[in-house]
């Protein structure tokens, strides 16, 4: 494959028709990655430094390949190593991107970035992070869904089986609001001691957890867990997913003043966030068949497998740990919870060079 | 001007799996690998059965992925790809 291809004139509307041409882009319009651009991408990395295969074309990464992408989301170089850090991040197999890209669920990679780098290159922490407003956030997130529609081939309807998408595939980066975490730094937390990191995730987008009343831990993780427990979740039938709770700052501050700990609170939400087993069974609902129901029991654990379906209620993720607590936002009392998509495993790296 | 493809890649890694069975003269040997969700059984197997009836060939391997969301290990692929010269594959939501 050639590395370049001949663009009429470095103007806004050549480089669109080139896109369009080639069915390039993510819809939106596109930057030019001229060479002159994505050398300044670059900025003297190896462009031909391999950093993963992407699923489902089976490409090798590039340095090369996620410049051009970036450039054309319209990222600051600065922010070039958060983008290949969540490229490198994506392609270890334990993320299952082949499954990611290509389920007919909607899920996306969530990108979250920690530490340094966040004030170092403007991300926004604070009010509105899964929303529009930072050029970082807002590009990273970009070039992480243009590498995967081009270098990974997840075109929707071809590639990508999404019965029906969602809007973090076109963006869908945030960042860890350190300054109001009561606790230790996200990425300690699962091992990863560093100045800066990333963390990449598969899953829904965020959903709203509204609680203005609540002053102390059990009742305010209550009404998260309530936001969780649903039976049409992957979590029900895909029980190794993770959820992400994105908490308020405001929420944290609650939860930590009556000296709750991470681990306290992924061990009330594993107990809260439960459902009788005879709802997981659809019992009573004639349009279940027996291998209908033998079919969700499949993923499920050994022990809840072998149970008779009465109405004990029963967890929906495998352990207290796959509660994965992170505090971002800026003033209110609105968190959220993202839910997996299920096979697959979030990964923290320390930020490339 | 010139601009990068966004799509380059040095190179498309194939999997790396056992050929095919060659087909010689006698009855087309096809295989079925369903991915275990509700309907991909029902769906795959009939379209192979009537393949299978219309050509006047066999059904030879029927197997399925632990995980439908997880891809086929290299040793599933070999196993369907030494009894079938042909795979029915895929998801049947």
């Amino acid at each position: 494959m050639q590395r370049t291809v001949d663009v009429a004139a470095d103007s806004f509307e050549a480089m669109q028709r080139l896109a369009a041409d080639l069915g390039w882009g993510d819809g939106l319009p596109l930057v030019a990655p001229t060479e002159a651009r994505v050398e300044a991408m670059l900025a003297g990395r190896d462009p031909n430094h391999v950093l993963g295969v992407m699923p489902p074309r089976h490409a090798e990464v590039t340095n090369l390949a996620v410049a051009a992408n970036a450039v054309m989301a319209g990222c600051p170089p600065s922010v070039f190593p958060v983008v290949t850090t969540a490229i490198r991040a994506m392609c270890l197999s334990r993320f299952n991107l082949e499954g990611v890209q290509t389920t007919t669920h909607p899920v996306a990679p969530l990108v979250i970035v920690h530490g340094e780098i966040v004030d170092a290159c403007g991300f926004n922490a604070g009010s509105g992070t899964f929303g529009p407003g930072a050029v970082a956030n807002a590009t990273v997130g970009r070039a992480v869904r243009l590498c995967l529609l081009h270098i990974g081939g997840a075109r929707p309807g071809e590639g990508d089986q999404s019965t029906q998408g969602q809007p973090s595939k076109y963006a869908y980066c945030a960042a860890e609001n350190l300054p109001a975490t009561p606790w230790e730094p996200y990425p300690a937390s699962v091992g990863v001691y560093a100045a800066s990191a990333v963390t990449v995730a598969a899953h829904e987008n965020p959903h709203n957890v509204e609680n203005h009343v609540s002053g102390h831990a059990p009742s305010l993780l209550t009404t998260i867990a309530s936001v969780f427990t649903t039976i049409g979740s992957n979590n029900t039938w895909v029980h190794d997913g993770e959820v992400f709770v994105a908490l308020c700052p405001e929420h944290a501050q609650s939860i930590a003043g009556d000296s709750w700990t991470r681990r306290d609170v992924q061990d009330y939400l594993f107990n809260e966030s439960q459902l009788p087993l005879s709802r997981l069974h659809y019992l009573g609902y004639p349009d279940y068949t027996d291998d209908q129901r033998r079919a969700r029991l499949a993923m499920w654990p050994r022990w809840m497998r072998d149970l008779e379906p009465d109405d004990r209620r029963v967890p929906l993720v495998t352990d207290p740990s796959k509660f994965r607590i992170v505090v971002a936002g800026g003033a209110g009392k609105h968190s959220s919870v993202i839910p997996s998509w299920g096979q697959t495993v979030s990964v923290t790296l320390p930020l490339d060079e | 001007m010139k601009i990068v493809r966004p799509d380059f890649t040095p190179r498309l890694l194939e999997a790396h799996t056992r050929p095919m069975l060659l087909r010689h003269d006698g009855p087309i040997r096809i295989g079925i690998l369903h991915n275990r969700k509700q309907n991909a059984d029902v769906l795959i197997g009939r379209l192979a059965t009537n393949l299978a009836h219309d050509l006047g060939g066999d059904v030879t391997f029927v197997d399925a992925k632990d995980h439908a969301a997880i891809p086929a290990p290299v040793a599933l692929l070999d196993a369907a790809a030494a009894r079938a010269h042909l795979v029915f594959t895929g998801t049947g939501d």
